[in-house]
């Protein structure tokens, strides 16, 4: 029996790598048949909304000023008996983000529940910046 | 892309109907069609979600956008047969008491 599966990936931070991750993951869980189906859910939903802030904000200034580099992310997974674990990192700038304080924003606004509901959906969210990188670490126990 | 359906019922009700994900990729393109459906004068709208697999917060944007462009034009924005995994969203962030989902589209605007 396998006892984990894990996977790394380097992708362009586009809002197109947002979809990729869901195919990604169903390869992973091809590899994974323990895994429940509501912390696969619970992963994935947190993951999406993790990258999507990503490519949303990680490169924003860079953008601003015109240039086109490599603006990418990488997401490792580590799937085995115990949990689900991504990571995602990248190089863009700092992100303006206190996890310790998130709320739902009310039900009026149109964007900023991305990382509350990535905070809300997981059973651990880090987040950690050193001089250049951007790490994310999200975390699910397997639940039964 | 993802496909998004729009259809306009002999009743004048407006329904949309995204097949797949509904994320971040087409979040901007079903914002300007819930908003052209209401500017064409379809101000009761229907979010028919049976063939949405997954939402993110992008994608639930665009239905709240386009919730405030349908009662600001005097009329209202109803979800239509959510999924598990759409609902699952909608109860994390405490819209679903807001965006109170009907079981179809015909019962959407029945009350």
């Amino acid at each position: 029996m396998t006892d984990a599966v894990t996977r790394s990936v380097r992708l362009p931070a586009v809002p197109e790598t947002v979809d990729e991750v869901g195919a990604l993951l169903a390869e992973v869980w091809d590899e994974a048949p323990w895994t429940p189906a509501g912390d696969r859910f619970r992963l994935e939903l947190a993951v999406t909304e993790v990258v999507g802030n990503v490519v949303e904000h990680a490169y924003a200034h860079v953008s601003e000023e015109g240039s086109a580099p490599d603006h990418s992310l990488t997401l490792a997974l580590d799937v085995d008996h115990e949990r689900l674990r991504a990571v995602v990192e990248d190089d863009g700038q700092a992100a303006a983000v206190d996890l310790s304080d998130l709320s739902m924003p009310d039900a009026e606004a149109e964007s900023g529940r991305g990382l509350p509901i990535a905070l809300a959906s997981v059973d651990e969210l880090s987040y950690a910046r050193t001089e250049t990188r951007n790490t994310w670490t999200l975390t699910c126990r397997i639940t039964s | 892309m993802i496909d998004i359906d729009v259809e306009t019922l002999a009743d004048g009700v407006g329904v949309v109907r995204p097949h797949g994900r509904l994320t971040m990729v087409a979040a901007r393109r079903m914002r300007e069609l819930l908003a052209d459906l209401v500017a064409a004068g379809s101000t009761r709208v229907v979010v028919d979600l049976s063939a949405t697999e997954f939402m993110d917060s992008s994608g639930l944007g665009a239905i709240i956008a386009g919730l405030k462009t349908a009662r600001q034009a005097g009329g209202d924005l109803r979800l239509a047969a959510v999924t598990e995994p759409v609902m699952a969203v909608l109860q994390l962030t405490n819209m679903d008491r807001v965006l109170r989902a009907r079981p179809s589209v015909e019962e959407a605007f029945r009350d």
